[in-house]
């Protein structure tokens, strides 16, 4: 599997865990993890614009994100063709056409460390994600970013940095800068919760 | 009288030394390969091809355990670096990324001679469009499955094609700092392949050597070493394993036995010189079976031994029939009345042994041979050397005290004639119930491997996604080119398999090294450089990539385009050689090559491990050119069960010629039921108890049982004869002390051979000993009850 699975699997994991976010005067990062740690199902949409070295322009792809507590994490590419990537338990299913292949996380050990880091932050384990990452959270309610930088070495040889902002409780863009010079701009939108749930 | 004058004896010493001499020109082989016999039919052929030497056993699976996860892993590491450097070893994996860092540059390198993809319309303008906007597609999707740092150099795509070829199948183990783990966690695992195949057992063991003692100085070298073990499994470990434990066992079941039966023969003669000279006759039959192997085979298999020191008792039973007769000097009698009846039980064994001679399956035919010539040997020295040597005043200690019980017991026996009717009858009554499983079709029964041992190799094969191969399909030609070729048109059917889900995936050595036929198609199939960026202009109209960007692309093309087809040796350096040495091969003995397509079941069927062989049979027919599918298992299996056949219809044989004998020889309807009826009640009897501890017969329980009827028949006919000849009840007593005697020294020596850890002895063991204790038994029982009268 490519280096960009863990980069993507890690943006969509930070989108569908910051969507919701109630505002508040001032919040640490403890205090995000602790609102984050009391949600049901979220779902969102989102577009995201994939600038590569070689190419003019940037790519641009769109589809919906989704996430169920406690283990299960989606990610469905709708254009400019159908991909989808889901995270259950400890297996990740890719599905590309009718190409469809199952890997057990503990054969990707950086995946692994970066999903477990973010169930973590999704049960407010703040911990267990400074175990992976440096935190920073800067800005006021009414506009806010939260960067993080990669501490672990295996991290660290795929990600340079994520950055996230996020306006009152809504979370409008992740930005993911790869090592190999890609950088993605993800534009999040949540849905209002599913009334059959 | 000097030992000089008397000519047999010279004769006797002479030929000793010449068997000496032939027995130890040619070699004892130990592993099991020698014990198994030559094909037949060609699947047959290349199956025992593939078992001695093929890539398959040369696999060695490591496990490290003990100490912490990182301790483990960090030994793996230290392992797999100290071995990648000697030569031994052509692979070692064990999940670092390292390992495999030769192997992706070389498809990178030689991607457009490599990939299928390469095709004229692949590289027209619409074809070029077409992939390259799936690229840059597959980038902006962006789950991976395309590198962006690849989209300059290989925008059509082809690395990743080839890698999603390879990577087809391969299991993916849990990683632990970057090294493979067992599925629990608990072991660290690699994989290793041998530059030694299996002929060369030499070889292996020196690598297993190195590995152990190299294993010895990277625990030394951290911190938590000691606490770590190291464990290797495969079909290279069970080789060398095997081969070491049937020496051993050879060698500790002679010590074993031979003590055993001296002590039997000293706690009855009370002479060390009776001792010795009793032991002759088992010396020369040893060493005349093993000379007549020898000779006839060139090799002299260690099971063969073993099994012959089993005959040290049988042969010691000759020694004491003469010694109780010769007691006071008394030969005469010995001849008249003694050595005929055993010179009938004599003709009796090599009658029932003859057959097996006969046998296809060398190391049957070598237990054939080895016992009817040790068994011959034996006998004539006892009747021509050994009075010869006896002194003049050979005398036994007082048999009295032995030959009073004994005769008592067996006057009691008599009385028991109707438990030997009831057990009887219990065991025809087993019998006839599994009377539909009696024998043991599987090949596997005959491994020398222990059951824990296999079951550990499996573990380890499942934490690894390496589940052991068992079809194989063999495509044949005269040269290597053609075997490529045929392997490329084969592997197109297979991927259709594949595809419809008949099949889970199948490797092919082509795929890593392409026919030259194929690689100049390929090359054919590419544009020159002018040309290619003509079309790529008009391919990336509206596309995001300006075709300046793909200048190393275009140079790539060209350089693929004009380099000479990838030689025979590309792949030297690169874990993938190994891959397709073990799958492309020159058979010996100038028959051609042979390329080896492994295929794996689906996940659905892993638990059988079996495919649907119909349809690839047919997907194989439309491939057009040489195969064989080889089912490792039903060949294997079906192979032994011919060869179990064969030894049934040998054995029934041998049974008839025996009671032939026996009723020419007897002249007499009641003589030859009293001689038979005891042996036949023995072998059901025996069966019937192997059938009731849950014991399924293979061709080696059939040859004890033909050898329980060669020792049994001859305590029958001692009976019968002692109750034709004899009134004098001293020699009544004789009889029975020497028939008791003879059976113990069988008994003990067959039954130290029923404790063997090597199956192909311990079956033996464990069907004579019984037969013989049972023989005795009801020889006794049904003995007329005229003998014993006082």
């Amino acid at each position: 599997l490519g280096d960009q699975v863990k980069a993507i699997l890690l943006a969509a994991l930070i989108a569908c865990a910051i969507s919701p976010l109630a505002a508040s005067e001032r919040f640490s990062t403890m205090e995000l993890m602790l609102l984050l740690a009391h949600r049901g199902p979220v779902e969102a949409t989102f577009t995201e614009r994939r600038f590569v070295p070689v190419l003019d322009r940037p790519v641009e792809s769109a589809g919906r994100l989704r996430f169920v507590p406690p283990a299960r994490l989606e990610k469905h590419v709708e254009r400019p063709r159908p991909e989808s990537m889901v995270v259950d338990g400890d297996l990740l299913m890719l599905q590309q056409g009718n190409r469809k292949r199952s890997v057990p996380l503990t054969a990707l050990p950086e995946a692994a460390l970066l999903i477990d880091s973010l169930r973590a932050t999704l049960a407010g384990d703040l911990d267990a994600l400074q175990r992976g990452w440096t935190l920073s959270l800067t800005g006021d309610r009414a506009r806010w970013t939260l960067s993080l930088e990669p501490s672990a070495a295996s991290l660290a040889q795929l990600v340079s940095s994520v950055r996230i902002e996020g306006r009152e409780n809504d979370l409008y863009s992740i930005e993911v800068q790869q090592t190999d010079g890609v950088r993605s701009v993800m534009q999040v939108r949540s849905l209002p919760p599913r009334t059959d749930r | 009288m000097g030992i000089a004058s008397r000519p047999a004896v010279w004769l006797w010493l002479a030929a000793g030394v010449i068997a000496l001499a032939v027995a130890l020109r040619s070699p004892v082989v130990a592993d099991l390969s020698g014990f198994l016999p030559d094909a037949p039919l060609p699947s047959q052929k290349i199956l025992i091809e593939q078992l001695r030497d093929g890539p398959a056993a040369r696999m060695v699976l490591l496990s490290i355990e003990g100490g912490d996860e990182a301790a483990r892993a960090q030994a793996s590491r230290a392992l797999a670096t100290r071995l990648r450097g000697d030569p031994q070893f052509v692979q070692v994996a064990n999940g670092e990324p390292e390992s495999s860092a030769a192997d992706r540059k070389h498809v990178f390198e030689n991607r457009y001679l490599l990939s299928d993809g390469v095709t004229p319309e692949a590289f027209s303008a619409a074809g070029l469009r077409e992939s390259i906007r799936a690229s840059i597609e597959g980038v902006a999707s962006g789950t991976g499955m395309l590198s962006a740092s690849l989209l300059a150099s290989d925008p059509t795509g082809e690395t990743l094609r080839l890698i999603d070829g390879l990577a087809a199948g391969a299991g993916r183990p849990r990683m632990v700092d970057g090294t493979w783990a067992s599925g629990d966690g608990k072991r660290a695992i690699l994989l290793l392949r041998l530059a030694a195949g299996t002929v060369d057992t030499v070889g292996q063991q020196r690598a297993l050597q190195t590995l152990q003692s190299g294993f010895v100085q990277v625990q030394a070298a951290l911190s938590q070493g000691g606490a770590l073990q190291l464990r290797a499994t495969g079909p290279a470990v069970f080789t060398v394993e095997s081969r070491e434990r049937i020496q051993h066992e050879v060698t500790w079941l002679g010590v074993v036995s031979t003590t055993l039966v001296v002590l039997l023969m000293l706690a009855l003669y009370r002479s060390l010189r009776t001792l010795a000279l009793g032991t002759l006759p088992v010396l020369t039959g040893v060493i005349a079976g093993w000379a007549a192997v020898s000779a006839s085979f060139g090799m002299t298999h260690a099971l063969t031994l073993g099994f012959g020191v089993a005959m040290i008792g049988e042969a010691a039973d000759y020694a004491i029939y003469l010694f109780m007769q010769a007691d006071g000097g008394k030969d005469r009698g010995w001849r008249q009345r003694w050595w005929p009846t055993i010179r009938l039980g004599l003709a009796t064994s090599v009658a029932g042994f003859a057959t097996l001679v006969a046998s296809s399956f060398p190391g049957l035919a070598q237990l054939g041979l080895f016992t009817i010539t040790g068994l011959v040997a034996a006998a004539l020295t006892t009747r021509f050397v050994l009075p010869q040597l006896l002194p003049a005043d050979f005398r036994l200690p007082g048999l009295e005290s032995l030959g009073r019980p004994l005769l008592k017991a067996a006057h009691a026996a008599r009385r028991l004639r109707g438990a030997v009717f009831v057990l009887l009858l219990a065991a025809l009554a087993v019998i006839a119930a599994r009377h539909d499983q009696l024998w043991s079709t599987e090949a596997s029964v005959l491994s020398p491997v222990p059951m824990a041992a296999q079951q550990f190799d499996a573990k380890l094969r499942a934490d690894l996604g390496a589940p052991d191969v068992r079809y194989i399909v063999a495509v044949l030609a005269p040269d290597r080119e053609r075997a490529l070729q045929g392997a490329e048109r084969v592997g197109q059917q297979l991927q259709r398999l594949v595809d419809a889900g008949v099949i889970g995936h199948f490797e092919n050595p082509a795929r890593l090294l392409p026919s030259v036929a194929t690689q100049r198609a390929r090359q054919a199939a590419l544009p020159a450089p002018g040309e290619l960026q003509e079309r790529l202009g008009k391919a990336l109209q509206g596309l995001p990539l300006q075709p300046a960007r793909l200048d190393g692309f275009v140079q790539a093309v060209e350089k693929a385009r004009t380099q000479a087809p990838l030689p025979a040796d590309a792949l030297q350096g690169t874990a993938l050689a190994m891959a397709v040495d073990g799958l492309l091969v020159q058979r010996p003995g100038n028959e051609g090559w042979l390329a080896l397509l492994p295929i794996g079941a689906l996940p659905s069927q892993l638990s059988e491990g079996a495919v649907d062989a119909p349809q690839v049979r047919a997907a194989l027919a439309a491939a057009g050119t040489d195969t064989l599918l080889l089912d490792m298992k039903v060949e294997i299996d079906t192979m032994y069960g011919a060869y179990l056949q064969e030894a049934v219809y040998l054995s029934l044989a041998g049974a008839a010629a025996v009671l032939l004998l026996l009723a020419a020889s007897l002249r007499s309807m009641r003589r030859l039921v009293r001689v038979v009826a005891p042996l036949a009640a023995a072998v059901l009897c025996v069966i019937g108890l192997l059938v009731a501890l849950g014991v399924q017969m293979t061709l080696l329980h059939l040859v004890g049982l033909l050898l329980t009827v060669a020792i049994g028949s001859n305590y029958a006919l001692l009976f019968d004869r002692g109750e034709r000849d004899t009134t004098d009840p001293q020699d009544i007593e004789r009889l029975h002390v020497a028939v008791t005697f003879a059976s113990l020294t069988t008994l003990a020596s067959f039954g130290v051979l029923a404790f063997s850890s090597v199956p192909v002895l311990s079956m033996i063991g464990s069907t004579v000993a019984p037969g013989v204790v049972l023989s005795l038994l009801f020889a006794a029982a049904l003995a007329p009850s005229g003998v014993h009268a006082e």
